[in-house]
């Protein structure tokens, strides 16, 4: 007892770390303290509990003296004081509380009681599992009920990051497909399903590391793609759902999205529907179900194989958002669904629709201005686009057993196109047609065996049947030059057909060594057989004058290619090299216009690769390689060819082996997220012999014959930098690239004559990561470009933009973009200026939703730019679609 | 679930040195981990120490008289050590690439025990919960096992706890192992020392959290892509401290 006055303050101490379960304001303390023979215990359990040791009331342990203090409250009645101590028989004592006596003191002494502690192992359900690359989250511990999509579930899981456009990540890397239940619709075009289908029938989501397509390739070939696989419960079969966007505005702008699915257990269905004539290309995200291009993959033989069409009616690419100049009319449709009759066979079909009239203007001035050439063109451009898509494929997938697996892929794909224009060239006027299709038949076989635990043999069978038929319809005369006989001459006209067939077999096997190693070996051949046909007719009205000589091609161009193709993969601690060594033995038969001719070319094709984490900061990835590329159908025809109303191109009528090598380094200090963070790019490849061009210029026509020259060189360099600005929270990105190309061309029977062109582009960013309503981000870039020849050109243009942010609370936000463009080579006109708004409103949460969305706001009609080149330079102007407001609404259900 | 006897005799004074309990812990990270963690305890020393098991190519097994295993790598442990004599809880942290040992008194949990009860492998367990540092924790502890000790820094519940997980479930604690050991502790707290600077933890939060890494990330995005900007980056088990709360209100 006189003890325990000298050890209050150890007991406060004490009891502040050693939570009582008890309100401040206690009146009733037990103490005291529990000792055994030898002295006094530690850490014992006092616990009060209510007669029946139901329900506990206060707890404590003993300190370090075997002293207790227990603060009990109110407490009044008859309860029950344990003493327990691993190894010791515990202590019941009955106690009376009552306020009238506020400190009761009770002592006890344990008997020592050697207990049998057993053994125990547990293994529990857990909330995630982790097993191997997989880690699986059971729904149900991550949900509050407020998720209504899976993009809101997948929000909740940790480690998975879903940015505001719907990218998900996980850590920062973009997910490669979103399965469900195993199967993929969509590929990279995920966001459809996420941002749309309801959380509820989730049962589990698997997060899949080191993800490979085909599943025996899983941990042998060299992986970092990560997939998410939804597991679905098993009673949400045959739930319809999905949503509906409509967005309207004056001068009848509309936007029409709707999204119909079911995902039941066996079957799978997915709609999709989209009409626009916003300039919104819709089908994105479905070209790359058409051609899925998997290259340097296994059983990626022939994903390279397609017709190249030498004549277009296009615009080129711009350097600003294509949309902007996107006069279009656009209709999709597309059905899916994913069947899986047995539990070893899969059926998935997917087709879709599209009917699209799109228009663009522009207006153009070239300046010819080299050798013997010194003239100006204009031309006045309106083209029409119609186009109508139908694509169909079907997958078929028998899994023969866990360790074999039959594929057999069906696609079938029919395009009409139909393009016109109305041109003004240089005051006449003129009109072309191009009337032309084209059909793609697929069919694809691959056998997979995993024959040992490491080591799996492919097998891949493939044939693809393309044809590209043309009618091209000028009705205007521009070649007296080329035809001075013909007088009467006022229209042209030419038919094409460039269709190929090709056949390949491949046998790839890939060896997992036990120290990590990875050795890959492929046996092949592929058969590919062109015919291209160009018929070019001079007419007067609809009489044909001539067909005249050396504008007709009959090309059938036969290439076998065998080959042998091997890589072997080294990891010694942070080092890692790749070697590759590839062998050919080509067959080439070429006939032009009844003549023929073979040749058996043999070559070698070897690349080495260092990748190499020197430390935690610094990272260099470097890459030597030689290649020998044999020449396709559109470099061996004979003859010319009509590529647009007055230019030509001809072949070189002969076979043709261009070797080439390249050197790749990369070098990366730091990471993504640090404070400073660089990398640099270079890239230099020689061509050692290439296809350059023979051009004969004059105002009416050109004239371009490829011809076979030696060394070509290209260099590119390339840095970033991120630098944090602590002192304003914004982050400064300074970008630096040069590019200079060297060839050599023929123009106008000059001598060979080198061309040299430079492109220097330096800009700067800043970016904030302020924590309230607002953000900025700003940034202009430079880009000066210099053809050199015998004369020089050179410019440089400047790109600008803010774009602001303001999100207001979590229903209400604001995105206001604004850009301007600079072309220092106009003289007037030159600046440019666009903004774009966009403003939504979640009325109901993800069930219903309001936006507004302006582009164009500043009314832009025009935008002109400049690009040069090695025989002069020339001024473009493109009409803009006009400023327009939409209001939109989204249902879901 | 699957059980596994070994009878072991607990004897106070000359067999039981140590408890030994060992868990399973989901680290629910960018890029989850799952990992092994054990908890030594010594009631006579009333101590405990807590730490990471290292994967077998890290650590280096040690024998002694055929049975002591140490754990000895060249790697630093993780661990706390918890220390009621000296009111004092060391826990290894690492902060920008750098690792520190950081002391802070034990840190009081305020457990509320709840009427929920579960039975977990073969414990019947109750529920308490507890606001911690920013998290809200649910612990399910057995009655059975009177031992204030758990895994990280948890302390003071009226039983050895078998399930312990924050509400967003990032971290998860599960018991997946009970024995007694006859290593004395002093063996297994040689095994987890360091040579690392010690820091108290006021300074070491400071060091991790001074600087302004959320702003910094954001900023680096190219154009058209943004993230809302979420309202804490610290998304360690502990985001919010006691002498910060102050600040949080205004």
């Amino acid at each position: 007892m006189g003890r325990r006055g000298s050890k209050r303050l150890v007991f406060l101490f004490f009891c502040a770390f050693i939570q009582l379960h008890n309100v401040c304001l206690s009146q009733v303390v037990i103490n005291g303290n529990v000792s055994n023979s030898d002295g006094t215990l530690n850490s014992v359990r006092v616990i009060l509990k209510d007669g029946n040791s139901e329900s506990t009331f206060a707890y404590t342990f003993t300190d370090e003296n075997g002293n207790y203090q227990l603060k009990v409250g109110k407490l009044e009645g008859n309860y029950i004081l344990i003493f327990s101590s691993l190894g010791y028989e515990s202590k019941t004592i009955q106690i009376s509380l009552h306020p009238r006596k506020p400190e009761i003191n009770i002592n006890v002494e344990l008997n020592e009681k050697p207990m049998k502690l057993d053994e125990i192992v547990i293994q529990t359900e857990k909330p995630i599992s982790i097993r191997n690359d997989t880690i699986t989250f059971n729904t149900k511990y991550f949900v509050d009920g407020t998720e209504q999509t899976v993009e809101q579930l997948l929000k909740n899981i940790p480690g998975i990051n879903v940015g505001p456009e719907g990218t998900i990540k996980v850590g920062n890397q973009e997910i490669e497909k979103l399965l469900v239940d195993g199967d993929d619709f969509f590929n990279r075009g995920y966001k459809i399903l996420s941002k749309n289908m309801p959380a509820y029938p989730i049962e589990e989501v698997e997060v899949l590391k080191n993800y490979s397509n085909n599943r025996l390739l899983k941990g042998i070939e060299e992986s970092n793609k990560v997939a998410l696989n939804l597991k679905l419960n098993e009673k949400s079969k045959r739930i319809w759902f999905g949503n509906i966007e409509a967005a309207f505005g004056p001068v009848d702008f509309y936007n029409f999205k709707g999204n119909l699915m079911n995902f039941g257990k066996q079957n799978k269905y997915y709609l999709l529907t989209n009409v626009n004539n916003i300039g919104y290309d819709a089908t994105g995200d479905l070209n790359s179900i058409i051609r899925p291009n998997r290259l340097n993959s296994p059983a990626s033989l022939g994903d390279n194989q397609s017709v190249r069409s030498l004549l277009n009616l296009s615009l080129n690419q711009l350097n600003f958002q294509q949309s902007r100049t996107n006069f279009n009319d656009a209709e999709l449709l597309s059905l899916n669904s994913i069947f899986n009759p047995t539990e070893k066979l899969k059926i998935k079909v997917l087709s879709f629709f599209n009917w699209d009239e799109s228009s663009f203007f522009r207006n153009r001035v070239d300046i010819v201005d080299t050798n013997d050439a010194n003239f100006v063109n204009t031309e006045m451009y309106e083209l029409e686009n119609k186009k109508q898509i139908a694509f169909g494929k079907l997958d078929l997938t028998y899994n023969i057993s866990n360790s074999k697996m039959l594929e057999a892929t069906t696609k079938y794909n029919y395009n009409n196109f139909n393009d016109d224009s109305n041109l003004v060239f240089n005051g006449n006027s003129t009109t072309e047609s191009l009337e032309h299709n084209n059909v793609l038949f697929d069919q694809k076989m691959a056998y997979s065996n995993k024959f040992k635990d490491k080591k799996v043999f492919l097998i891949s069978g493939r044939y693809i049947y393309e044809k590209h038929p043309q009618i091209y319809k000028l009705n205007e005369f521009f070649f007296t030059d080329l035809f001075p006989d013909l007088e009467e001459a006022n229209n042209v006209s030419q038919q094409s057909i460039n269709q190929m067939q090709f056949a390949g077999i491949n046998a790839h096997l890939l060896d997992r060594k036990e120290n990590g190693h990875l050795l890959e070996i492929q046996l092949g051949n592929e058969f590919r057989k062109d015919r291209l046909q160009t018929t070019f007719s001079i007419l007067e009205d609809d009489i044909i004058l001539d067909n005249p000589n050396g504008y007709q091609n009959l090309t059938n161009y036969q290439v076998n290619n065998l080959y042998f193709k091997s890589k072997y993969r080294l990891e010694i601690s942070s080092l890692g090299i790749t070697g590759k060594l590839d062998l050919h033995q080509f067959y080439n038969e070429l006939e032009n216009t009844n003549y023929t001719s073979i040749q058996n070319p043999f070559f070698v094709n070897p690349s080495l690769g260092f990748d190499w984490k020197i430390n935690d900061r610094n990272k260099i990835i470097t890459t030597y390689s030689f290649n020998t590329s044999n020449a396709g159908v559109v470099d061996v025809f004979s003859d010319f060819v009509l590529t647009g109303y007055r230019s030509f191109l001809k072949g070189t009528n002969g076979f043709n082996q261009l070797d080439s090598s390249s050197i790749i380094f990369n070098y990366q200090l730091g990471d993504w997220s640090d404070r400073f963070f660089a990398t640099a790019f270079v890239l230099y490849s020689k061509n050692h012999d290439f296809l350059s061009t023979n051009t004969i210029l004059s105002q009416n026509f050109v004239q371009v014959e490829k011809i076979l020259i030696k060394d070509r060189e290209f260099i590119n360099i390339n840095s970033k930098l991120d630098y944090y600005l602590k002192f304003i929270t914004t982050n400064l990105k300074l970008d630096l690239g040069y590019t200079r190309a060297e060839f050599k061309n023929i123009v106008n029977d000059s001598n060979l004559r080198k061309v040299t062109s430079v492109n220097f582009n330096y800009g700067f960013e800043l970016r904030s990561g302020l924590n309230g309503v607002f953000n900025f981000h700003l940034g202009t870039k430079w880009k000066s470009t210099e053809v050199q020849t015998t004369t020089n050109n050179s410019f440089t243009d400047n790109i600008s933009f803010i774009d602001l942010s303001f999100i207001f609370n979590k229903k209400f936000d604001i995105q206001v973009q604004s850009e301007r463009y600079y072309f220092g080579n106009l003289i007037n006109d030159n600046k440019y200026y666009f903004l774009d708004l966009e403003a939504r409103y979640r009325l109901l949460e993800d069930k219903l939703i309001l936006g507004i969305n302006g582009k164009n706001l500043f009314n832009t009609e025009s935008f002109r730019n400049v690009a040069i080149s090695d025989i002069g330079r020339s001024t473009s102007e493109y009409r803009l679609l006009p400023r327009f407001v939409l209001l939109e609404i989204e249902y879901r259900f | 679930m699957f059980l596994s006897f070994s009878c072991l005799l607990i004897n106070a004074q000359e067999t039981i040195n140590t408890i030994k309990v060992e868990y399973d812990l989901i680290l629910n990270t960018d890029f989850p981990v799952q990992k092994k963690g054990e908890l030594i305890i010594s009631n006579k020393l009333n101590q405990s120490i807590f730490y990471e098991v290292l994967e077998n190519k890290e650590n280096k097994i040690i024998e002694e008289d055929g049975k002591i295993r140490v754990i000895v790598s060249d790697k630093n442990v993780r661990f706390n050590h918890t220390d009621f004599n000296k009111n004092i809880l060391i826990s290894s942290e690492s902060a920008s690439n750098d690792e520190f040992n950081v002391t802070e008194p034990i840190p009081s949990f305020q457990w509320k025990l709840q009427d929920s009860t579960k039975i977990i492998g073969n414990f019947e367990c109750k529920l308490a919960t507890s606001s911690f540092r920013g998290r809200n924790y649910f612990a399910w502890y057995t009655e059975n096992y009177p031992l204030k000790f758990g895994p990280w820094k948890f302390n003071g519940l009226p039983g050895l706890i078998v399930n312990a997980y924050d509400d967003s479930r990032r971290y998860i604690w599960s018991l997946t192992g009970l024995k007694t050991d006859s290593i004395p502790f002093n063996k297994y707290l040689a095994s987890v020392e360091n040579k690392l600077d010690t820091l108290s933890i006021e300074e070491f939060v400071q060091k991790k959290y001074g600087s302004d890494l959320n702003a910094r990330l954001i900023s680096k995005l190219p154009r058209n892509t943004s993230f809302k900007v979420s309202q804490t980056i610290r998304n360690g088990k502990e985001i919010r401290f006691e002498w910060e709360e102050e600040d949080q209100k205004d």
